[in-house]
């Protein structure tokens, strides 16, 4: 009990940062995933 | 990465040089996605359309691997291609892996018919997830699979963070999300790139989604208008003289040509309507799509089989797949009339999704049905 305590006591006292919040973006992610799908058709315009 | 339906279009696999023409257009997308950096392709079953033995052949030519975890020979049970490939970016180690749908079967030659097979996509994604959870922080699916399918494969398999399609055609713009994965639609015809920005914070990792628009106005490489250049040149040693029936109103006429396949119905041409319905044939000649053909011919893209199918009528149809008329003629929205003589019934009128085929967003951008289908409604 006494331990439960505490954990509810720390959780007020240090709010977990990234619990289901969106943090502030840096400029620059870390790692980008690019893709593309389904390219065929023309070359180039056809007109 | 690139989710499939790249290197071979199903349209022209009747026509004459298919195979051939289909061959130039995947080198010159292969040497294009080298040039960009590829880190990872799986073949949708367009990428099927000539044998699974062309595209192993094609895939020589990638500096980058093709992934496929349920394509396999069916002999020896292994994949045809890597099943996954792991990266490791910014700190984070990725696992892809490559899914084909299980609703689609290789197509190709009759001599591949018993050499290769596609397997159940959930048992080859759970195999895949298990192995790349024990070393990677994020999951890749590169699934060209159908909407249904997708979905499933996030329920059945957990720990895939995001599932990449192929195969739908319509572009999301926010990612779809299913328990805590996210299906991330990137449409068709190369209009969009799909991008997810990661952001690591402490021990976790966001994520941030958007639709890149690829418009006209991006630059050109030119090494890469080198290659199309060169690609173009090589198309028209190799394509066929199309010889048709019909023709522009003013211009040069073709020959005539009907090849009608037997148990179904041939296209007929735009003379033979106009046989009995010449008010209709007068009013069509005065339209765009009497045209349509030649401003190919002015271009100088009358050889390319990727516009053939909008600009010509039949051409690379079920149907009668060795039909070809100049311009997008009466059939091109009725449908082939060979028994229409004969029977006496009224033909089809051609429905909005019909006309979307061809007047697509890039290339009809300011389409609008109610409007356009006054200009070609014909008097009666």
């Amino acid at each position: 009990m006494k331990n439960l305590l505490l954990a509810i006591l720390m959780i007020m006292a240090f709010p977990p940062l990234l619990r289901g919040q969106s943090p502030l973006p840096k400029s620059e992610p870390d790692v980008a995933l690019v893709f593309s799908s389904t390219v065929q058709g023309e070359v180039e315009p056809c007109g | 990465m690139d989710t499939g339906d790249l290197l071979y279009s199903r349209d022209s696999v009747e026509t004459p040089n298919a195979r051939q023409i289909g061959n130039l257009k995947a080198e010159l997308y292969m040497k294009a996605y080298n040039l960009m950096g590829y880190d990872a392709f799986t073949p949708g079953e367009l990428d099927l359309s000539f044998g699974v033995g062309d595209l192993i052949k094609m895939s020589q030519q990638a500096n980058f691997p093709l992934l496929a975890a349920n394509l396999i020979h069916t002999g020896s049970m292994q994949p045809v291609f890597k099943p996954y490939v792991i990266k490791e970016v910014g700190g984070i180690k990725i696992g892809i892996f490559g899914l084909v749908s299980g609703q689609s079967s290789p197509w190709g030659p009759p001599e591949e018919k018993d050499k290769f097979k596609i397997t159940d996509p959930f048992e080859a994604a759970k195999n895949a997830v298990g192995v790349l959870k024990r070393e990677c922080r994020l999951i890749v699916a590169l699934a060209h699979m159908e909407a249904d399918e997708q979905k499933l494969l996030v329920e059945r398999v957990p720990g895939i963070h995001f599932v990449i399609n192929g195969h739908l055609s319509h572009a999301h713009s926010t990612p779809l999300l299913v328990g805590q994965s996210q299906i991330l639609i990137a449409g068709a015809r190369g209009e969009y790139l799909g991008q997810v920005d990661l952001f690591q914070q402490k021990m976790k990792i966001y994520s941030r989604y958007q639709l890149n628009a690829l418009k006209a106005d991006c630059a050109e490489k030119p090494e890469v208008q080198a290659w199309v250049a060169q690609y173009k040149d090589r198309l028209q040693s190799v394509q066929q003289p199309l010889t048709m029936a019909g023709g522009p109103p003013m211009g040069p006429s073709g020959s005539a040509s009907i090849l009608a396949v037997p148990q179904l119905l041939a296209f007929m041409g735009e003379k033979s309507c106009q046989t009995c319905h010449p008010r209709e044939h007068e009013h069509w000649a005065t339209t765009a799509h009497a045209r349509a053909y030649w401003t190919l011919v002015e271009r100088n893209k009358a050889s390319d089989p990727s516009c053939l199918p909008c600009h010509t009528t039949g051409y690379g149809s079920f149907q009668d797949p060795r039909a070809r008329f100049e311009n997008v003629q009466c059939e091109a929205c009725h449908g082939p009339g060979e028994a229409h003589p004969n029977v006496r019934k009224g033909m089809e009128r051609a429905e909005e999704y019909e006309c979307r085929k061809c007047h697509t967003a890039t290339n009809s951008p300011s389409f609008n049905f109610d409007i356009y289908v006054r200009g070609i409604i014909h008097p009666r």
